[in-house]
């Protein structure tokens, strides 16, 4: 894939598809051309942040690090 | 000065007081706030319904309780209103829509129900960006909702009637939900001080839902001690919701007016790689020097790049809300304001597996968030917004291509701090060469607010922002 077509993940065709097939769900050109617009500048983000998952990692493990990491006084 | 004028610039604290002493009856402040909200109403429009004789019937009866001699609340017989998604049996919530505009829940969700049980008295619903979604604070349906430092720019979002009516001094404080700044941006762009809690540190049952893994509701006033009482009354678990935190409620209010020598506070010069306009950054520099007068160790710290977690957020809130509204978004299409529904849509085209992994990354980028600030410092200061109150005319884009930059000029400095999960206090911090307000946040660890309401207080006692009074009647 280019480095072009990698920042365009989400193209009207596609987003056209996708919304018909799995939402039975339609939307006018200049939808799917706004939808593609924000899409991709945030899945191009994500897609690279993605990288740092690990197997074992789980949603969960938010809550436990919240706790770990909980304010227990100045100077901790 | 005018009686009307004079009582509705008392703080929340000083009202609570004059009622419980009896210098004032609760029924003679509610008219004084209703007379002033007739006066405002047409210039400001922060309100969406005003529930003028329940609010006199519950400040009457306020009142037999004071003279009762029972044993009163903190909040007793103080005329609040909050953003209308706070359910209330029997009372419409229209979530700023047109879709659940006649909605009429049956039940009451946890806030309220702490707000009253301490005594407050609710004078009706404020406007809000529809569904909770916007960081503006325009509103299709029941017409944008204004800033009263000046009536043409914007109150900010999504709590812009909250915004609006405590800084209009119509109200002593109010509720707003945070998903990605929607508390702390309105406080900022209208002079206020706003408090995003830890993660479940409140419950958000009977709150209109948006993204349940980033929603939090928090309240909205003109000083730190008015925001840590509201915030000590609502905050602690709830049976009601399982995702309501554990962790014992310290005392908010108590320790506003003790020393802060000593606490270390950090600051990011590339601010994460969002620069604040000239006027932004100066502020926080000048805030700076308040803390250093106060005692403050002031240590430079390095934070992740704010645009990836904007995004990680950005998957979260737009997976879930889409989950909520996808029905609507197939019957109802066109009862949306398009802007909303762009920014609901886009959640039906992002993969569960993206989604999944935002919400896995979350404990990795804490860890990491942690030990770049918070091995270094005990609280992080930061804009809350990078530029003062636009004008609404301005921010008429509707859902243009511009809607992604917008998003970002007003919301990149608040919305990493919900993907963390962290609690944080915006304060205001000065003005624009127009008299607009700009403000700054203090972003702590993990269910530090305590320490946050005690930082925040200590600036006030060397600032007078919050004394400042839009001229706007």
């Amino acid at each position: 894939m280019t480095a072009d077509n990698k920042q365009r993940v989400y193209q009207e065709p596609f987003l056209e598809e996708m919304f018909e097939r799995l939402h039975h769900h339609k939307v006018s050109q200049k939808d799917y051309t706004g939808l593609a617009d924000m899409l991709n500048p945030i899945e191009a983000l994500a897609d690279s942040a993605s990288l740092g998952l690990d197997f074992n990692d789980e949603p969960a493990d938010f809550l436990r690090i919240l706790n770990e990491v909980k304010y227990r006084g100045s100077g901790r | 000065m005018n009686k009307v004028k004079e009582l509705t610039d008392l703080t929340l604290i000083e009202v609570a007081a004059g009622i419980k002493k009896g210098t004032f009856s609760s029924e003679e402040v509610t008219r004084h706030c209703l007379t002033r909200i007739d006066q405002a109403q047409p210039i400001l429009n922060c309100f969406i319904s005003i529930d003028q004789e329940a609010a006199i019937k519950g400040a009457q009866k306020a009142d037999k309780k004071v003279a009762s001699g029972d044993k009163l609340g903190v909040l007793h017989g103080v005329p609040l209103a909050h953003k209308d998604m706070f359910y209330k049996k029997g009372n419409r919530s229209t979530g700023g829509s047109k879709i659940q505009k006649d909605f009429i829940p049956s039940y009451t969700s946890t806030v309220i129900n702490r707000l009253e049980a301490a005594g407050a008295i609710s004078l009706g619903g404020l406007n809000m960006s529809e569904f909770a979604s916007g960081p503006v604070g325009q509103n299709l349906h029941f017409g944008d909702c204004r800033n009263p430092w000046n009536p043409k720019h914007a109150p900010g979002g999504s709590s812009s009637g909250s915004g609006s009516a405590v800084a209009g001094r119509l109200v002593f404080g109010a509720l707003g939900s945070d998903t990605g700044g929607s508390v702390r941006i309105p406080a900022a762009l209208c002079g206020l001080v706003g408090m995003k809690g830890t993660q479940g540190r409140v419950s958000r049952y009977g709150g209109m839902p948006l993204s349940f893994s980033l929603d939090c509701f928090g309240p909205l006033t003109r000083t730190v001690n008015d925001c840590a009482r509201i915030f000590s009354v609502i905050a602690g678990p709830d049976k009601m919701d399982p995702t309501a935190s554990l962790t014992e409620v310290d005392d908010y209010e108590g320790i506003c007016g003790k020393p802060i020598e000593g606490i270390r506070v950090g600051i990011d010069l590339h601010y994460g790689g969002i620069e604040p306009s000239p006027e932004v950054a100066s502020a926080i520099d000048k805030a700076l020097e308040v803390f250093k007068k106060l005692g403050v160790t002031i240590v430079e710290v390095t934070m992740p790049d704010q645009d990836e977690l904007n995004a990680l957020s950005n998957v979260i809130t737009r997976s879930e809300a889409a989950t909520l509204h996808k029905k609507w978004l197939t019957t109802r299409r066109n009862e949306y304001s398009p802007q909303v529904r762009r920014r609901i849509e886009i959640g039906l085209a992002i993969p569960a597996t993206r989604y999944l992994e935002a919400l896995s990354l979350r404990s990795h980028h804490l860890s990491r968030f942690n030990e770049a600030v918070f091995e270094k410092c005990d609280a992080l200061i930061l804009p809350t917004v990078g530029e003062p109150s636009p004008t609404l005319s301005e921010l008429d884009i509707g859902d243009s291509k511009e809607l992604p930059s917008m998003l970002r000029r007003l919301t990149g400095y608040t919305r990493p701090v919900n993907y963390y999960g962290l609690p944080a206090l915006s304060v205001p911090a000065g003005f624009s060469k127009t008299g607009l307000p700009l403000g700054i946040q203090l972003v702590g660890r993990p269910f530090a607010e305590q320490l946050l309401f005690q930082m925040g207080a200590e600036f006030q006692k060397l600032t007078d922002h919050h004394f400042q009074s839009p001229d706007y009647l």
